[in-house]
């Protein structure tokens, strides 16, 4: 029950061990991710879940090591994916990988799409920085990829240029120019955060039916525990730059360990059966401390309801829950704590 | 004073604005040791390029300054049209002489004092008429404002040096007086549109209008309150500004428009052997190397004021 | 522009019609009919709707100086120009940006700020001295090039197609190099910038998680985006760089417009001048509409949309 290990993968596509991601700042170092170690199994969907500052985007830009100088990867990460450790293999191996057999879409497609280019002409590239293909063949496989998408009049669309298009319509380009090279794993950063509700959930079921019919895996990575609900099998919960909590997704919403994790899911606003009590939404006291000066011990006591002297001094490690559960709290090795909320803590200085 | 809105501006002084007893200069706010003045100089004196540029245009200045004492020869003094013409350089003349058989050392040294001299006064003349028409185009907006405007950009977009020449063919042979005219009546554009822009930033501030609630006249707003917040930049547009003018002046000069004998200048010592550049080298060489000195510690002095008057760039 | 000079000239102290008639030993009558040949008898307005009616119809008067119209003399003269100033703008954009994509792909590092220095030092140079200096040392003291002039002033009538078309381009290399390294030095300091902005940008990275190699990313990707101040900077520094072309021209012995315009001066030939500074006016609104029409057509969001187009 107690015991300090994470949870193991069986097969996984992308294994991500003790992932730290640093940035020298004039405050000190940032160490926006400390520790992660997570992995991917084929075909699943993961979501990292986390608020702003958490890590969570960091993490998916460290993978395929997108992070900008002065940021780097320290030594030691490794995140190993088909044999490959992407932290430290060499710049063409990583570019082999970039596009082909990891895609990525980012959450504002207004400013990640190239404006001086039309949409299909930047899906092309991605078939002919991959594959010896002529042009036409590559503009074709663009075409028949923004009809995968769901564009209308595809082959006109490709010859538009970005800004001419809706928000909606650009994060479509942008899931075909991630997927056209039919790729093992889509990380999807925010993928729907800049969108309307509606078109939210169209991007959403476009996603989850992409993913059946193409078989691959996603690493999904969401503010939202929603959109999490909607699509993920498996999830990550990230706060001060470590996984706090990890399990599938009908487990973390049924008996989640983590009280980040409570917090997080009291803060979610639900529609009210008829018969169901007025539940007060609650949000979590205080704000994700500075990457540059994450508290000791655990690094949410300051924020925590239950913490006590052992939360202030000792990091937790992830403790086993169940098989398939983890969580990094101390109040799995002393249970009895969570029924007596200790009286001075939980009021953030 | 207790808002934030309404904290002081940069200028400082102005920042106690109406409540201030008025009378003296430093009351407008060009005093150089009150205000924002003594943390530029302190970020100034860090920039080691923008110090060695003005240590050499010190120098520079110096030397022409001190040029009746220092050149060995006066600067239009023929020596020895037979014996002395167009002698290459040596340890009698080390920047040799020219077809009159003058020393071109002298020359170049007096020639300093033309050049630095009508830069600067033509820069000044520049900077007042660029900053009165800025100011009065962007403190009054509207329909003034962009004819005005216009009309700088009309200007801006011919050729200067073509301007400069039709206008010295049609002077005649201008005396140092008109040059400095023609060169600070020339040069004022970009001044005026800079101040415009930045009257435009600050008029409507919450200090403005105070001044404006408490029955200052239009005149006293511009003077006293606006002009004094944005004298660091148009300083800075006129230490550029200078080496701007060295360069037209030269320009000129060497076309044989500009500064006409007797008097002396860079440029116009370069003419002097524009036509023989392979046999009269060193009167091409030493007045260039002069300008070339002059203009680059000008512009790194630029340089630095500007960057420490604004050190977010 | 052309009421400017117009104004201008009749301001000025003298006569227009030059330094030959002011001769006191020239009769008054000779005066007053050769005013009346150039239409000076007129009224000032009626000589100003004739000037400007001309210059509308390319005929900016007679020069007489060279007893020339001098609309001939500058259609002599503008092609001339045009070839030197036009080699001298390709090769600075090509040296200029290949610098300053040298400069972001070695960011940080000696090469970048060496070639920062050195483009810093040769900006603050004048062009006429940069000029000569090029001359003493690339025609005089290194015997490469030949020593200004558009032709070789002898053997150019004798020489065979392929020899005569080497001799210009062997006149032209020098003149065309010290005007280009000026303004490709101001170019390289702009596009630098320029591409260290847009450096940041989201779609590069983008770009490199499709897998585009960083070469591109750079060539392709940032230089696009970061051409449209370039572009911008192109309508800009054309006045300057037409005066800089004045300067080059009488160094070396380029018989264009600047040559053309600084012997009027000094023959006190005013037509020729003024025609002259119109012609660079018209030249400067010419590039700054041509670098409107490259923006648009670089920037796909000025372009109006071919199809139904959405805000």
């Amino acid at each position: 029950m107690t015991a300090p290990q994470p949870v193991p993968a069986p097969n996984p596509l992308l294994s991500i061990r003790d992932l730290r991601t640093v940035f020298p700042t004039g405050a000190g170092v940032a160490r926006a991710v400390d520790g992660l170690t997570l992995g991917v199994e084929p075909g699943e969907t993961l979501g990292i879940v986390g608020e702003s500052g958490s890590g969570k985007s960091v993490t998916a830009l460290s993978i395929l090591r997108l992070i900008r100088p002065p940021g780097r990867i320290e030594a030691g990460s490794s995140i190993t994916f088909g044999g490959t450790d992407l932290a430290t293999c060499d710049a063409e191996s990583l570019r082999a990988i970039r596009g082909r057999r990891i895609g990525m879409v980012f959450q504002e497609p207004m400013t990640a799409l190239n404006p001086v280019f039309t949409v299909g002409s930047q899906i092309a590239e991605v078939v002919r920085v991959h594959e010896r293909t002529t042009r036409q063949a590559a503009w074709g496989r663009a075409v028949a990829m923004l009809e995968a998408v769901r564009i209308p009049a595809s082959a006109e669309r490709a010859h538009q240029y970005p800004h001419e298009l809706s928000g909606g319509t650009r994060q479509r380009v942008m899931l075909a120019m991630a997927l056209v090279m039919h790729p093992a794993l889509l990380i999807a950063d925010e993928p729907t955060t800049a969108l309307d509700v509606t078109v939210q959930a169209q991007i959403l079921a476009l996603l989850a039916e992409l993913q059946q019919s193409l078989g691959m895996a996603v690493l999904l990575i969401t503010h939202d525990l929603a959109i999490i609900a909607a699509v993920a099998s498996r999830v990550v919960v990230m706060y001060g730059g470590q996984a706090v909590e990890e399990a599938p997704v009908t487990e973390l919403f049924a008996a989640a360990h983590h009280p980040y994790t409570e917090g997080l899911l009291r803060a979610v606003p639900r529609p009210r059966l008829p018969n169901s009590p007025a539940a007060r939404l609650a949000e979590i006291p205080g704000s994700v401390p500075p990457a540059t000066a994450w508290p000791a011990g655990c690094r949410f006591h300051d924020r925590c309801a239950f913490a006590w002297d052992r939360c202030r001094h000792e990091m937790p490690p992830l403790y086993a829950i169940s098989a398939t559960h983890a969580s990094r709290c101390h109040l799995a090795a002393e249970p009895a704590r969570r029924t007596a909320p200790a009286p001075t803590a939980g009021t953030p200085s | 004073m207790t808002a934030p809105a309404m904290a002081p501006p940069p200028g400082g002084s102005v920042g106690t604005g109406p409540m201030r007893p008025s009378g003296d200069i430093a009351m407008l706010g060009w005093s150089l040791d009150a205000g924002p003045w003594p943390a530029i100089w302190r970020r100034f004196r860090r920039n080691r390029g923008a110090m060695a540029g003005l240590v050499v245009i010190v120098a520079i200045a110096a030397v022409s300054l001190g040029a009746p004492l220092i050149a060995p020869y006066p600067p239009n003094a023929i020596l020895d049209m037979v014996a002395l013409k167009s002698q290459a350089p040596s340890l009698a003349h080390p920047f040799g002489t020219d077809p009159a058989s003058r020393d071109v050392l002298s020359r170049v040294l007096f020639g300093g004092r033309v050049s630095l001299a009508i830069a600067v006064l033509a820069m000044l003349t520049a900077t007042t008429v660029g900053t009165m028409y800025g100011a009065i185009s962007g403190y009054t907006g509207g329909t003034l404002d962009s004819v005005l405007m216009r009309i700088t950009d009309a200007c801006l977009s011919i050729p200067r040096i073509l301007l400069l020449l039709t206008i010295c063919a049609l002077w005649g042979r201008a005396s140092l007086g008109s040059l400095v005219l023609i060169l600070g009546l020339t040069s004022w554009f970009g001044v005026s549109r800079l101040v415009r822009g930045e009257i435009m930033g600050i008029r409507t501030r919450e200090w403005v209008m105070a001044a404006r609630a408490l029955g200052a006249t239009d005149a006293r707003i511009l003077f006293r309150h606006l002009l004094p917040n944005i004298a660091s930049p148009i300083i800075v547009a006129t230490a550029l500004g200078i080496g701007n003018v060295v360069l037209l002046e030269a320009g000129l000069s060497f076309l044989g428009v500009g500064v006409q004998p007797p008097f002396a200048s860079w440029g116009n010592i370069m003419q002097d052997g524009a036509d023989q550049v392979r046999a009269l080298w060193w009167l091409s060489v030493f007045p260039g190397l002069a300008i070339v000195s002059a203009v680059i510690a000008i512009n790194a002095v630029g340089d630095g004021l500007r960057e420490a008057a604004d050190p977010r760039q | 522009m052309t009421t400017a000079t117009f104004i201008l000239i009749h301001l000025a102290p003298g006569d227009p019609i030059g330094g030959g008639l002011d001769d006191p030993r020239v009769s008054e009558a000779v005066r007053a009919h050769w005013r009346a040949v150039y239409g000076l008898d007129q009224p000032l307005a009626v000589q100003f709707i004739r000037y400007l009616a001309g210059v509308a119809r390319g005929q900016f008067g007679y020069s007489f100086a060279y007893n020339e119209s001098v609309s001939t003399i500058l259609a002599r003269a503008l092609p001339r120009t045009m070839l030197l100033a036009g080699s001298a703008l390709v090769l600075s954009f090509v040296a200029g940006i290949a610098m300053a994509l040298i400069q972001v792909a070695r960011h940080g590092t000696a090469t970048d700020r060496v070639i920062g220095v050195a483009s810093l030092a040769v900006y603050s140079l004048p062009e006429f001295w940069l000029g000569q200096v090029a001359l003493l040392t690339f025609a005089y003291v290194l015997p490469i090039f030949p020593a200004g002039g558009m032709v070789d002033p002898v053997m150019h009538p004798y020489l065979g197609p392929l020899a005569a078309l080497w001799d210009r381009i062997d006149h032209l290399i020098l003149p065309a190099l010290t005007l280009s390294a000026l303004t490709a030095a101001g170019i390289a300091r702009y596009q630098r910038a320029a591409l260290l902005d847009v450096a940041a940008d989201d779609y590069l990275r983008t770009a490199r998680a499709k897998g585009v190699p960083e070469r591109s990313v750079l060539m392709r990707h940032a230089l696009r985006n970061a051409a449209l101040p370039v572009i911008t900077l192109f309508g800009l520094a054309l006045p300057g760089f037409l005066g800089g072309t004045v300067f080059i021209e009488k160094v070396f012995s380029w018989p264009g417009i600047g040559s053309l315009a600084v012997d009027a001066v000094t023959a006190r030939d005013y037509p020729v001048v003024i025609a002259c500074a119109v012609l660079g006016s018209m030249l400067v609104a010419g590039g700054s509409f041509l670098a409107d029409v490259l923006y648009a057509v670089a920037d796909p969001r000025l372009r109006r949309a071919p199809g139904p187009s959405r805000p």
